[in-house]
């Protein structure tokens, strides 16, 4: 027994050692922000005077506020039409590219780069591209015959798709690389055997390939879902929110509230429920998936 | 391995120490090591667009008079001056002086306690405020003395003489209605494509949608009553969409068009902007762009009715005094020179319109060699409205009318139901910061 | 299921592939035949993929224009201090959580989880207002500080090291190893992949982020690579070839490092998406 004692007490002392220096940063860094984040979004503190306490005022404000609601429900816009459209994309090319087809590294790599390039600098070249009269984009849809082509980035109706079009454009590929790290893991046998029964193309893929990367998938939803919700810097630079509040997302609204305007605990209450809405996808995800994802062990 | 490991952490710590102590130069660095020798005090001061705000030569000269201050400038892009600013005080930067760009941010610098009143320096050294004229009222708050004007811009019609010339035009005169302006813009513009000749140039921001409305002398942007607005977005959204004389809003945004880039190719007839427009010129012309190419004038804005006093918006950037600062005596007789009349010569030198502006001053400004003869005229102009007036709403505001004028101007929204809009997102931001 | 068949269905996949790849890397051409056009002919059509005449100048005029030198050396400094300190953090830490055995292994884990959950953008606030009450804005510092113990990097270490058999340790344990002795010996070296994943993924997440630099850093000489092409843009709008060549380089580093190690960053995005 008290051997037991010493040897976990050892075991302690060596743990905590290993951990102190990324402890220590985590506690002051992360962990104490966290919870400072919540407590401020019951305050009104404009970063100059003393912080007050108000209660749940800011998040009574959040309801009444709509630039919040706004901000919103372009998030939600985004991530609705963002979401799918990067995990067919990733997904068909994952397939595509797991026929075995020679060139497959640099076709991988191409579409992999987009991801890793700096924001700032991709969406600078896209509002090039967008540019209404200019623009390439619209230089060749004038070209095929489209007379009017969407002014993109200047029109209220356009502006979000065109945010969303280049967000799919440089997150898919990286998508794409985690299908296809999926579809590599499943045994080749189970397709051998669906062959045998006569499963045409679309049967193997309905009930071997989309069932057994289903923990794949799982996870690429919650991830892109995430990062949908905290889309930032393409806005930031694209529009700035424009034309009006068209593509005036939460991070921005936040941003803009907190570093702007210094509404710190007004800003806070705004990511508080940023952080609702990422905690309810978690939920729902991590309840939903027994019920569809497969895991093998 | 254990050595390498340790000897990579005392590298990376000392490369981050390295760097911070880069950083904090100019503070605490240099203080402790020479107490024996006489100390230079260093005043930091920040800035938009040092480089082109010509005061170099006037803080070289300051620091060549004062033995033992040095001046430290922080220059901040102009885009992001109000913000970064206000996030670096709040930072708790050593800053000393800064100018103020627009008079609605000195209000929030007021309630923040982040600038001292100037009163008491400014009785001990019995200053003249007279040459200040109408600028003391603005840096005036509860009947405190925030800050001396350095700057005191208006706006004003710059039009290029060659493109008037050609189609056999009159020059602008101080009797020039709006719709004379459309007008003549109809009439300057020519030609089609990338060779194509426009009557005006007219720039993306705010201002220069709404100071029409504010001429019509109905209150300001955070009382007065939107439709003041109506008028003017016609005129400006007519001259883009239907007459085609400037270039539209949507092309210039998202291209980031310069308006004196517009200018200077010569091929854009009239541009109205604020005073320090004419420094840009001045310098271009020193660095020797022929009169060929572009013959700048200046004439008073545009009014409503022939017979209206020349009414024009503008706006006051005064110098402050940082409460966290150590040095406030050395500091308060820096920001004298800058803003006092050595200061103002010098920026007439510059053609920038100071805010102390007595004879001598105005005389070396109409002299310089590079001020149009004929631009006199516009320098008369009586009375100048605030962009915005100095209250803790005005960025909120601003903001929401760039907004709502964003959206009538790219077509997404009739003038009508943008100015509805206006009007209960007023009331919902008086609401929301009560 | 001819041999005609096949074939068709290769070129159908082909062309598939081959479209997609020209839209994933028009844009880069595009951003690199621009840098080197005269102002006058960025925007003309039809659009000239090799210009006649290449104006290599705007590449020397940026570096006059800007402190650029001053953007890339910051962005140097912070990318490696950061690389670093996060690759010794975690992996100390992360050791700790798979290999040694306490009693509070797991609910210190949880936390590490659960605040992977949280958004930078939540903390964001709170971490300026420590920042600031340490007086470090402005300064590379708060950067590094706040980087350096991401909470992620122990998450994906762990998850490698995890897979690393136990009696390799046990063996070394009864042969009176020390643990640290342990860690830099055996599991180092046996982690390597995982660590050159981490160190990739930190190294492009520094370069290229935008959000941190814009809030902490204010005066020029602490800008980094990222802030500078924004001031490029703020500054001479409407210098687009210059805008373009200022993009280009900051792109060249990263499309450097992807070259040289794109085994890693396949490997490492493919491990996170294993099971979690």
């Amino acid at each position: 027994m008290t051997q037991n004692k010493t040897i976990i007490r050892r075991n302690r002392m060596k743990a905590y050692a290993f951990l102190a220096p990324n402890f220590v940063g985590f506690i002051v860094f992360t962990l104490i922000p966290v919870v400072y984040a919540f407590l401020l979004s019951f305050m009104e503190w404009d970063s100059a005077r003393p912080a007050v306490f108000v209660g749940l005022s800011n998040y009574f404000k959040l309801f009444k506020d709509t630039g919040f609601r706004i901000s919103l429900l372009n998030t939600l816009y985004y991530t609705a039409i963002t979401v799918p459209l990067t995990i067919v994309f990733a997904l068909a090319f994952a397939l595509i590219l797991n026929e075995g087809l020679k060139g497959i590294k640099l076709f991988r790599a191409l579409h992999f780069f987009p991801h890793i390039s700096s924001i700032v600098a991709v969406a600078v070249v896209w509002q090039f591209l967008y540019h209404p009269d200019f623009g390439p984009i619209n230089m060749v849809l004038k070209q095929i015959g489209i007379a009017n082509p969407p002014r993109w980035t200047s029109s209220v109706t356009w502006a979000m798709p065109a945010v969303i079009f280049m967000s799919v454009w440089k997150s898919f590929g990286y998508y794409m690389i985690m299908f296809i790290a999926g579809l590599k893991a499943i045994p080749i046998q189970l397709y051998e055997a669906a062959k045998i029964d006569g499963a045409n193309g679309w049967k193997r893929f309905r009930y071997v390939t989309l069932p057994m990367i289903s923990p794949t998938m799982f996870f690429v939803v919650i991830i892109s879902i995430i990062s949908s919700f905290k889309v930032f810097a393409q806005v930031f630079i694209m529009t700035e929110g424009g034309p009006g509040r068209a593509t005036s997302v939460l991070v921005y609204k936040i941003y803009t509230d907190a570093f702007k305007n210094f509404k710190f605990g007004y800003a806070s209450a705004e990511a508080v429920i940023l952080f609702i809405f990422i905690l309810i996808v978690t939920i729902i995800q991590y309840r939903g998936q027994e019920k569809w994802v497969n895991y093998m062990n | 391995m254990k050595k390498l490991l340790s000897l990579l952490l005392v590298i990376t710590l000392l490369l981050s120490l390295a760097g911070c102590g880069k950083n904090s130069e100019g503070g605490q660095a240099s203080s402790s090591t020479k107490k024996d020798q006489q100390e230079d005090i260093t005043i930091r001061f920040a800035l938009w667009d040092y480089e082109n705000s010509g005061l170099q030569p006037l803080i070289e000269r300051y620091e060549a008079e004062n033995e033992g201050i040095k001046i430290d400038v922080l220059d901040i892009s102009a885009k992001e001056y109000g913000d970064k600013l206000a996030i670096m005080l709040a930072g708790g930067e050593t800053i000393d002086t800064f100018f103020c760009k627009t008079i609605s941010d000195l209000g929030g610098y007021v309630t923040k306690e982040q600038i001292d009143p100037l009163d008491t320096y400014i009785e001990a050294d019995k200053i003249d405020t007279v040459p200040y004229g109408a600028t003391m009222d603005t840096v005036n708050i509860d009947d405190k003395i925030y800050g001396l004007p350095y700057r005191k811009d208006f706006w004003l019609l710059f039009y290029n003489k060659n493109m008037f010339d050609k189609h056999g035009i009159d020059y602008p005169t101080k009797d020039m209605t709006w719709d004379d302006y459309r007008e003549v813009a109809k009439q300057l513009t020519s030609g089609e494509g990338p060779t194509k000749e426009y009557g005006t140039y007219i720039h993306t921001w705010a201002s220069v949608y709404f100071l029409q409305g504010l001429q019509k002398n109905m209150g300001d942007l955070v009382s007065g009553d939107y439709v003041m607005l109506k008028d003017g977005l016609e005129l400006l959204k007519g001259i883009q969409l239907e007459d085609k004389s400037a270039q539209d809003y949507a092309t210039n945004k998202s291209m980031g068009s310069h308006y004196a880039g517009m200018m200077e190719k010569g091929n854009v007839g009239m541009l109205y902007m604020g005073t320090w427009q004419m420094s840009q010129f001045a310098k271009m012309k020193s660095q020797g762009i022929s009169d060929e190419q572009y013959n700048w004038s200046v004439a008073p804005m545009p009014t409503w009715t022939k017979d209206e006093a020349e009414a024009t918006i503008g706006g006051v950037s005064p110098m402050l005094l940082s409460t966290t600062s150590k040095h406030k005596e050395e500091t308060w007789e820096f920001i004298k020179f800058v803003s006092g009349e050595e200061g103002a010569k010098h920026l007439a030198d510059l053609l920038i319109m100071p805010a102390f502006i007595n004879e001598a001053v105005m005389d070396r400004f109409v002299q310089n060699e590079y001020f149009p003869e004929d631009g006199k005229i516009a320098l008369e102009t009586e009375h100048i409205f605030m962009e915005w007036p100095s209250d803790k709403l005005s960025p909120l505001l601003s903001k929401m009318v760039d907004e709502e004028i964003q959206l009538v101007v790219t077509g997404n929204k009739s003038i009508d139901d943008a100015i509805a809009d206006m009007e209960s997102r007023r009331d919902e931001i008086i609401e929301q910061n009560k | 299921m001819g041999k005609l068949h096949e074939l068709r269905r290769k070129i159908i996949l082909y062309t598939l592939l081959c479209i997609s790849s020209i839209s994933m890397v028009l844009p880069f051409l595009w951003m690199l035949s621009a840098s080197l056009k005269s102002e006058k002919d960025v925007f003309s059509f039809p659009i000239q993929w090799i210009t006649d005449a290449p104006v290599w100048r705007n590449y020397i005029v940026i570096w006059e224009k800007i402190d650029f030198a001053t953007y890339y050396m910051n962005t140097i400094k912070l990318t490696v201090v950061i690389t670093i300190l996060q690759l010794i953090t975690c992996s100390l830490a992360a050791y700790a959580f798979a290999k040694i055995d306490f009693p509070e292994q797991k609910v210190l884990f949880l936390g590490y989880l659960a605040t992977m959950m949280v958004p930078f953008q939540v903390v964001m606030i709170p971490q300026f207002i420590i920042m600031k009450n340490l007086h470090l804005t402005d300064t590379h510092m708060a950067l590094i500080l706040l980087q350096a113990f991401s909470p992620f990097g122990v998450f994906l270490l762990r998850q490698y090291y995890l897979n690393i058999p136990n009696e390799l340790l046990e063996a070394a344990r009864i042969d009176g190893m020390g643990e640290f002795k342990i860690y830099s010996k055996i599991m180092v070296p046996l982690a390597k992949p995982a660590l050159a994943s981490l160190s990739i993924f930190t190294f492009v997440f520094v370069w290229n982020d935008f959000l941190g630099p814009l809030i902490y850093l204010n005066t020029d000489k602490n800008k980094t690579i990222q802030l500078g092409i924004r001031k490029f843009i703020t500054e001479y709008t409407s210098e687009y070839s210059l805008i373009m060549a200022a993009s280009v380089c900051a792109l060249i580093p990263v499309l450097i490092i992807f070259l040289l190690a794109q085994k890693y960053f396949i490997e490492g995005v493919a491990m996170t998406g294993m099971k979690g």
